[in-house]
């Protein structure tokens, strides 16, 4: 303040006032200073717990990187009791039981936001929109026992007509006869193919809740104009909405991926561990990374600890990519820039 | 306390003579990180208790509740144990991890208790991490803080069971016999499927259909895949050390090709039990496969008898074991079985082994209460004596008296590192262990008493209709059989044993491993339709599935792939072009 006060005190000596603006400085009253630094200071411990556990994952891993160095991403068996260990089938199942959640959430999820925010009566909306949060709250590991006893034994006979009908795709391949006469169940079971079902219900939720938000803010004066123009519910839908939430798709899609990557005990319960490098969803056994830490995790040595840990290191940082962009689009199409 | 949610997921895998309310024994979750977390929220609670209850009854003995985690092989024993001193005001807390968790939870003091298959492993190779919490584990730690003592002692015996799951026709077989040679080849995938001819040797010329062999394995470490590649090892290193890609044996199964991993007992036993698992075989202890009700494997032993995991048969097979009995050594009690696996006398059961408890036994463990160490000394004493009586039952086989004294020896150590650990009117006479012969401590009554074999168990006569009637139905003491949930057939001993029941005479008693030269020939396949024992004799193995090859897919159904791709193509993308074109036609017209 002091510096302020001084051209004040030598603005009266001349005629000539060279007018000084008044300096205003509305000081901001205490509660109001107390409130800003407790919710910038929250604001900085999310950045700094983040970092931490970054920083933390990163030292942790260091070990293991200098020992297996680049091999860590290249070999497929994880035997810590033989000094053999990567990440490269985890990483491959990782992400098959994501792609596979997606597959089966996306459709989903859309359909869904796209019934609640345009075509839902009011009271029904609002009633589905608890249901979908409902069903966000449900706990992994009930989705995990839902997968494994009462979806998996239905789900094998789903993968069996998947085999036999589109088996000539590689992807849709399982290692067996699809025609013998008792075909082999077994070797449908446990397979990727059921986790990903019951991680798509999971992140079914998170990605319908993130596209109807977007579709309910599309501008109401492009819809009407739709409408006006003669177009139906559906052209409406087609012209504005969609275009308008294409930012919200693509965002609440990523971040449901996001959380598909890291999902765990869901995946623990239902998969068989298998650590070979396929994109075989339908035929049992794979592991995700975060399935392999929950599974090793408490018989591990240091040294295995390490190794586990930087397999946690690599899957935050691409959990962290993933969500950053889902963010980024997200944010982007709530602003309005992608409405034309 | 223990009783949240995600613990729910297992099916009470475990029959109990002692109806108690089981909310406080921990059940066996699928993940290890989750029980980990588990046992770190009990051991926070049970701190306060252990105050609390120290204040509230200084007289009753001063018990606190106690937590240990380890081997799946013997949990079924130890919850049965849980849950029956449970009426007496114990609380013991058991998750059971896998051996090689507990060993490491142990070590980690976050346990009290820790229960293993095998001792400690000495040093990593890999990493030269120590495995033990102790070098010398008798005596109080020379370094403090780095190192926990301890003691093992046996506390219990079991065998380690081959459950399978062959359905024909809808029904399961249940009298399967493998001989150690057959069941090394199928868990290395050399033999892969049901009909291989080594099992239908094994099996005396009966032929099973042709189903796909899926080995179901352990995937975490556990203490019997250690106890069955123990085995492989010592007896089949030809088979086995090509397939491991070294000498030895270990915890961690490679699994390779059909072979299934899965996560702890409860998880093998819930695939092999599972709908669609016909023609997986799995390994575990035999109580999980009986409280299934599902048929374990006869494995046969160095006479030529096929056995079944009996507690009868272990005890006859565990009277070889060399126990170590050098106090001063780091392995003290702790058990060499490659007698076991050679024993010849026909009631052996090969695969039989005792499980261990590691307790603390250092005066300055940080972990450990007065009050712990007595909870840990009752809830033991009622274990390794009163509470093997009830192991046969449940699918183990008790300890012989000599083991019983070594434990009860063990556990004074507790004493000697708390004086206030009280373990008076404490003596092996007041057990009623079903092993002891009154007044002379070498003896192993129920080895005594062990029926012999049936003849259609041996090599080259059988096979015996019924899995489970391998001489223990009406065994002479009043205990319950161990196999009493065998279905029983009630044609079953006119025509199970005897090789004249062959529907053509044309084989000798023995023929049944060349069952086909004189048998009847499926007209389908061409195989010979069983051995000397597929007709009449109540067995399973009737209505083969076979594969008629006219049925069957070809090679066409590759090649005609494109065909179908491309009709799904025109039949999606056609429509919709002829309307457009339609459509454009009439707006230029």
């Amino acid at each position: 303040m002091t510096m302020l006060l001084e051209p004040a005190e030598a603005a009266p000596a001349p005629e000539t006032v060279i007018e000084v603006p008044r300096s205003i400085d509305p000081a901001l009253p205490i509660s109001d200073k107390v409130f800003f630094v407790v919710a910038k200071g929250i604001g900085i411990s999310v950045l700094v717990i983040m970092g931490a556990i970054g920083v933390f994952l990163g030292l942790q891993s260091i070990p293991t990187f200098r020992r297996y160095g680049f091999s860590f991403f290249t070999e497929s068996s994880w035997q810590p009791e033989n000094d053999v260990l990567g990440i490269a089938a985890v990483l491959v199942g990782t992400f098959t039981v994501a792609l596979v959640a997606m597959l089966i959430a996306f459709p989903l999820a859309l359909s869904a936001a796209l019934y609640i925010s345009e075509y839902a009566a009011p009271k029904v909306k609002s009633f589905l929109i608890s249901m979908v949060d409902l069903m966000a709250a449900i706990p992994s590991i009930v989705w995990g026992l839902w997968g494994f006893f009462l979806l998996q034994p239905k789900a094998i006979h789903v993968a069996h007509w998947l085999h036999t009908h589109l088996g000539w795709i590689p992807f849709f391949h399982v290692d067996t006869d699809p025609n013998a006469a008792p075909w082999a169940q077994s070797r449908y079971a446990a397979s990727a193919f059921i986790a990903g079902i019951a991680v798509s219900m999971m992140v079914l939720p998170m990605a319908a809740a993130v596209m109807r938000q977007v579709f309910s803010q599309a501008p109401i004066g492009e819809r009407e104009a739709a409408l006006a123009l003669g177009s139906t519910r559906w052209g409406m839908i087609r012209t504005v909405v969609l275009p308008f939430g294409r930012g919200g798709i693509i965002g609440g899609t990523m971040l449901s991926l996001g959380r598909a990557l890291g999902e765990t005990i869901a995946v623990v319960l239902i998969i068989s561990p298998a650590f070979d490098i396929k994109f075989r969803p339908l035929e049992i056994g794979t592991s995700t990374v975060s399935a392999l830490i929950a599974g090793r995790f408490g018989e591990a040595t240091s040294a295995q600890l390490s190794a586990l840990l930087t397999a946690g290191f690599v899957l935050f940082v691409i959990t962290l990519i993933i969500n950053t962009l889902a963010a980024t689009i997200v944010a982007r199409s709530r602003s309005g820039a992608n409405a034309d | 306390m223990t009783s949240s949610g995600p613990r729910a997921s297992q099916p009470p895998v475990q029959r109990s003579i002692v109806t108690t309310p089981r909310g406080i024994v921990m059940r066996r979750n699928r993940s290890a990180g989750l029980v980990t977390l588990g046992l770190v929220v009990a051991g926070l609670v049970a701190s306060p208790l252990t105050a609390a209850s120290a204040v509230i009854r200084p007289a009753a003995g001063a018990h606190a509740q106690i937590t240990g985690s380890g081997s799946s092989w013997s949990a079924n024993a130890v919850n049965q144990w849980v849950a029956d001193v449970t009426q007496n005001g114990l609380q013991v807390v058991f998750t059971s991890t896998g051996s090689a968790q507990g060993r490491k939870d142990f070590t980690n003091r976050t346990t009290d208790f820790a229960v293993t298959d095998i001792g400690y492993q000495g040093r990593d190779k890999v990493t030269g991490d120590a495995d033990s919490p102790c070098q010398d584990p008798s005596d109080n730690p020379p370094n403090g803080a780095s190192c926990r003592g301890y003691a093992y002692l046996p506390i219990v015996a079991g065998g380690t069971a081959f459950p399978y799951q062959i359905k024909v026709a809808g029904k399961l077989v249940r009298n399967l016999r493998l001989s150690g040679q057959t069941l090394a080849k199928i868990f290395t995938n050399q033999i892969t499927n049901w009909n291989d001819p080594a099992i239908t040797a094994d099996n005396n010329g009966r032929k099973l259909p042709s189903i796909t062999i899926i080995p179901v394995v352990h995937s975490e470490g556990s203490g019997s895949t250690a106890q069955f590649t123990r085995y492989l090892n010592k007896m089949y290193p030809n088979i086995w050390r090509p397939f491991l890609g070294q000498d030895g044996d270990t915890e961690y199964y490679p699994r390779k090709g059909q072979a299934v991993a899965q996560n702890g007992s409860d998880g093998v036993i819930n695939f092999l039990t599972s709908q669609s698992a016909n023609g997986a075989i799995g390994y575990d202890e035999y109580s999980y496969a009986l409280a299934k009700n599902f048929p374990v494997v006869k494995l046969e032993n160095a006479s030529g008898n096929f056995a079944l995991p009996t507690q009868y048969n272990v005890a006859v097979a565990l009277t070889q074991a060399k126990i170590n009995q050098d106090k001063t050594s780091a392995n003290y009690l702790l058990q060499d079985l490659s007698n076991v696996y050679t024993y010849t006398d026909k009631r052996t059961y090969p695969l039989s082994s005792y499980s261990y408890m590691v307790i603390p036994t250092s005066p300055t463990d940080t972990r450990m209460t007065t009050a712990k160490r007595q909870t840990l000394a009752d809830y033991l004493y009622y274990s390794i004596c009163q509470g093997q009586a009830e192991m046969g039952p449940i699918g183990y086989s008790p300890l012989p008296i000599n083991l019983v004294q070594a434990s009860f020896d063990q556990t004074a150590k507790l004493k000697l590192a708390d004086p206030g650990v009280d373990l008076s009117q404490k003596s092996v006479n007041t057990c009623n262990n079903p092993t002891f012969v009154k007044g002379n401590p070498k003896r192993n009554y129920l080895a005594e008493i062990a029926p012999q074999p049936p003849a259609c168990d041996a090599r080259g006569a059988g096979p015996c209709s019924d899995g489970g009637n391998n001489g223990t139905t009406g065994n002479p003491t009043p205990k319950p059989s161990a196999t009493s949930d065998s279905t029983t057939p009630s044609a079953a001993p006119t025509g199970g044993p005897s090789p004249s029941a062959a529907p053509t005479g044309g084989t000798t008693p023995d023929g049944g491993n060349n069952g086909g030269s004189g048998g009847v020939v499926n007209p389908d396949t061409g195989q010979p339709q069983g051995g000397p024992d597929t007709a009449g004799s109540g067995s399973d193995v009737v209505g083969t599935v076979t594969d008629v090859a006219a049925y069957r897919a070809t090679d066409l159904a590759g090649s005609l792939a494109p065909v179908v791709v491309l009709e799904l193509l025109a039949l999606f993308a056609l429509p919709p072009a002829v309307y457009f074109f339609w459509i454009r036609r009439r707006g230029t017209a």
